[in-house]
């Protein structure tokens, strides 16, 4: 049993349904989430990160969005085949999730007591307020929020992006959920901030022992933070395994350019290298291999089949890569 | 697409409807009520008094009855079109000049212009319409140039706000400064920089008053403080079916249907219009 | 200083509604008559004393005697009709704002359902149908022609309902769409989203964290809500015969009682500027935001 993985993604596809066409936003995807494991996912905006997900915690953008194929296994229950009450459920509790944006996360019209405590009573909406103050200030105590006391009687307009990002991450560790999914929850921050947070993050991770999916465009969170990152592209995943392989063996001609820029592992700075041409649009039809249009290495045969995964250069179990052109280097 | 194709389109679509719907009720009667008119509007039949419709016991001579004096219900409704027509058309044509001018000179001039002109349309929502109306019916007794002042009263402010707060915005743009410092006057900024710029937004404003004004006239000519009897005003046709209403209801009901498809159809066109020439304002 | 302006106007405006002493006194009235009259009411002396005696008169609460209602003030008359008025008018809010808040809100949450398109053809009609002739035939049909409601008058809930009806259609129409379209705003919000994947159920998330926000926007729309009732109160109490302030006004216009048609209309004037600045404050109750400026 707990050799089991806590999340097990297998083959899924989202589309969204759109006046142009469908459009398959995540193509195929599978991937594993271990108990107390941290998986980076990594793309630009629009591979599909965001939206895997919002697939996985089903908030998809109403009527348009639905998952068109595949299995969310969560602890061994198929997400994708659950009720909208029976995700209720699972949200906030099991799974939690901190977003991208903490300026406009939070209600503006409630305090921050009332917003958190509604985390708190999730299973029994009508315990009174008073007799969970305590726990609301515990819970914001964890995340080092400054003052808890009086911040419970605070609007969200009152503090700081930095403050309210850990506001955000205290409803969402509030009911010891077994997997936090954080999307970019570091991107509007300010870069001293930044690290102080996911340090944060971190220890509460060490203590908890959830699991994380960080959605991220940044390299050095998933260097610094994650255990295995998974490369998006184009809806699909195009190279896994873990960050130590991964970064010392980068299979796929994408992964490649994405880490040309970094010299190492310990240095602070990373950032997306810039590479020539855009991702085709999703409602392109592609048969072959999606980063063909821009790939230096591409042939025939990358534009007309698409590619399986592959044992990445690095030889390790689990490194994968899906490229035509694996011996060769960018 | 072919033209063909894209017009028969248009015509399916629920906008296109609502255009037909237009042509029929108001613009067609407005241009040739006297060829299309069975009857004569004014003339009193006392023989053919409370003539229901056809369909409901009458003739086809008078297809949709005849109020107490005899007169043909639907040649009074074709002849009341142009009143709809006319009224609504001069009232938001001057309205809309009356509102751009002083909006313009608001957000243009800025400063004393701008808080007087400003106050002076939270004034105009302020007080009541109908209550000024009836005021100045009073004094003048019901006629058209009343009708047409309270049109201008009660829609310029729209136009002034609104042009007020674009004008802001444009004044501020690179196009102005350059012109300015190119030595272009005031007079000539507004008038060849900022006007043209703003022509879109009083389209799509003004038709989305004219169901309004439509409304307004003939709630006024219903109170009998707008348009001067006998005209058939639509309005007016109501009001005279009133106290008839439990024994002879076609009086009131087919004048109010008028007002009610004509509005109903500006407004939908005046929506569609909006989408396509205002793009930034369209509803989700 | 809107409240100075609309003063001015209401002054003038009775001076333009023609001569009252003609009003008030028999056609064959002898010249001596008229004159005693006219200095009587003081309508000899130059305007600006006459403004400033009106304003001072009317900070006292005195807008002189009814012409038309021999014996009573003019603030009488009006403040006796106000009740049936604000019975009415209460009685219209009430039903637009418990049909089109609802309505609104689900029409934007079950957004392109046959319930949004249902809302929408609603806020069409709204906009689009004459309130006299609405009046007309809900009178026809409710009252006329199935006797369930009576025709016209003052009386109880039953002599109320066609009224209120007629009176709230319009204001239906704009709230459902204000609502919808604030709630589709905010539904498509960040923390619309949080509140979900904290796990509160659908209920919760839409009329606790996403209604709250878009009440704003309705709420703003209550100081013209006010106003236009108040317009309409004359409309439609001229049609259902229900001797409120609306019909006072016809009334008194028609009778050339200018104490009473001052007092209407700077009434209704007041009362607009203090529906909107109650607003002001609900607006500030809603917001935090707001309140902290």
């Amino acid at each position: 049993m707990s050799n089991e993985p806590l999340l097990d993604v297998r083959n899924l596809t989202t589309v969204l349904d759109l006046a142009a066409g469908t459009m398959p936003v995540v193509d195929d995807v599978s991937f594993t989430v271990g108990r107390g494991e941290t998986l980076g996912i990594v793309g630009e905006s629009g591979s599909g990160k965001s939206m895997t997900a919002n697939s996985i915690i089903q908030i998809l953008p109403k009527k348009i969005g639905r998952i068109a194929g595949g299995k969310i296994l969560f602890d061994g229950r198929d997400l994708s085949q659950f009720s909208d009450a029976d995700l209720t459920k699972v949200r906030g509790r099991e799974i939690a999730m901190i977003l991208q944006d903490p300026h406009t996360s939070l209600n503006p019209v409630y305090t921050i007591g009332n917003q958190v405590i509604e985390a708190l009573r999730l299973d029994d909406p009508r315990q009174p307020k008073r007799s969970l103050l305590g726990k609301a200030i515990n819970v914001l105590k964890k995340m080092n929020v400054a003052d808890a006391e009086r911040r419970l009687h605070a609007f969200p307009h009152q503090m700081s992006g930095g403050m309210k990002q850990r506001v955000v991450g205290a409803i969402a560790f509030s009911s010891a959920p077994k997997l936090i999914i954080a999307d970019e929850p570091t991107t509007a921050l300010d870069v001293t901030i930044q690290l102080q947070y996911l340090q944060l993050l971190e220890g509460i991770q060490k203590n908890t022992g959830a699991a994380i999916i960080f959605i991220t465009h940044d390299l050095g969170i998933v260097a610094n933070l994650c255990h295995r990152l998974a490369v998006m592209y184009g809806g699909r995943i195009i190279e896994s395994g873990t960050v130590k392989d991964v970064f010392a063996a980068p299979s796929h001609p994408y992964t490649q350019a994405l880490l040309r820029s970094v010299p190492s592992i310990d240095t602070k700075v990373y950032r997306l290298y810039a590479i020539e041409g855009q991702p085709p649009p999703l409602t392109e039809e592609i048969a072959g291999c999606k980063f063909a249009s821009r790939c230096p290495l591409a042939t025939d045969v990358c534009r007309s089949h698409r590619p399986d995964p592959k044992p990445g250069r690095s030889g390790a179990v689990s490194h994968e890569a899906s490229c035509w052109h694996l011996g060769e280097t960018l | 697409m072919g033209r063909t194709a894209r017009l028969s389109r248009f015509m399916l679509s629920v906008p296109g409807a609502a255009f037909i719907v237009l042509v029929i009720v108001l613009i067609i009667p407005a241009l040739f009520a006297d060829l299309i008119a069975p009857h004569d509007p004014y003339k009193a039949n006392i023989r053919s008094r409370l003539e229901p419709p056809f369909l409901f016991g009458g003739t086809t001579e008078f297809i949709l009855g005849t109020d107490r004096l005899g007169r043909d219900v639907f040649s009074r409704i074709i002849h009341g079109a142009k009143f709809a027509l006319g009224i609504s058309m001069v009232g938001i044509l001057l309205g809309a000049v009356v509102g751009t001018a002083l909006g313009l000179i608001a957000g243009f001039l800025r400063g004393w212009w701008d808080a007087t002109i400003m106050r002076a349309v939270d004034i105009t929502f302020a007080l009541p319409s109908i209550l000024l109306a009836l005021a100045l019916a009073s004094v003048s007794g019901p006629s058209f140039e009343l009708v047409i002042f309270v049109v201008i009263f009660v829609i310029w402010g729209y136009f002034a706000r609104q042009v007020r707060a674009e004008t802001l915005a444009l004044r501020e743009l690179d196009f102005v400064a350059r012109a300015r410092v190119l030595g272009a006057s005031e007079y000539r900024i507004m008038w060849k920089y900022i006007l043209p710029n703003i022509v879109n937004t009083i389209v799509v404003l003004g038709t989305l008053q004219i169901g309004v004004v439509i409304i307004l006239e003939a709630t006024l000519s219903f109170l009998g403080i707008g348009i001067p009897r006998p005209t058939p005003a639509w309005g007016l046709l109501v009001a005279d079916g009133r106290q008839l209403i439990v024994s002879s209801w076609w009086i009131s009901f087919f004048p109010g249907l008028a007002i009610l498809l004509t509005v109903m159809s500006v407004n939908v066109l005046g929506d569609a219009l909006r989408d396509v020439l205002d793009p930034k304002s369209r509803s989700v | 200083m809107s409240l100075f302006v609309v003063t001015i106007v209401v002054f003038s405006l009775s001076h333009l509604t023609g001569d009252p002493v003609d009003a008030m006194l028999p056609d064959d009235a002898t010249q001596q008559q008229i004159e005693d009259l006219t200095k009587h009411l003081g309508l000899d002396r130059p305007y600006h004393v006459q403004y400033v005696t009106f304003i001072g008169n009317a900070l006292r609460g005195d807008f002189g005697q009814s012409t038309k209602w021999r014996g009573k003030s003019a603030s009488t008359v009006v403040l006796e009709r106000l009740p049936a008025t604000l019975k009415l008018g209460g009685l219209a809010i009430l039903i637009s704002v418990v049909a089109s808040i609802p309505l609104g809100v689900l029409a934007a949450v079950y957004r392109n359902s046959p319930l949004d398109r249902g809302a929408s053809v609603i806020a069409l009609l709204g906009q689009s149908l004459p309130a006299f002739w609405l009046a007309i035939v809900l009178m026809w049909i409710f009252a006329v022609t199935l006797g369930w409601f009576p025709t016209s008058g003052l009386g109880g809930l039953s002599y109320m309902i066609l009224p209120a009806v007629a009176m709230a259609w319009f204001q239906v129409a704009a709230l459902t769409r204000l609502t919808r379209s604030a709630m589709l705003e905010v539904l498509d919000s960040e923390y619309v989203k949080f509140a979900k994947v904290k796990g509160l159920t659908e209920n919760v998330v839409i009329w606790k964290h996403a209604f709250r926000n878009a009440a704003i926007v309705p709420v703003t729309y209550f100081g013209v809500l006010a106003g236009s009732l108040l317009t309409g109160s004359v409309v439609i109490e001229t049609v259902f015969a229900w001797p409120g302030t609306g019909l006072l006004a016809l009334e008194a216009i028609r009778g050339r009682d200018f104490p009473v048609v001052q007092f209407v209309v700077l009434f209704f004037a007041v009362f607009y500027l203090f529906a909107n600045l109650v607003i002001d404050v609900v607006y500030g109750l809603i917001d935090p935001r707001i309140r902290q400026d």
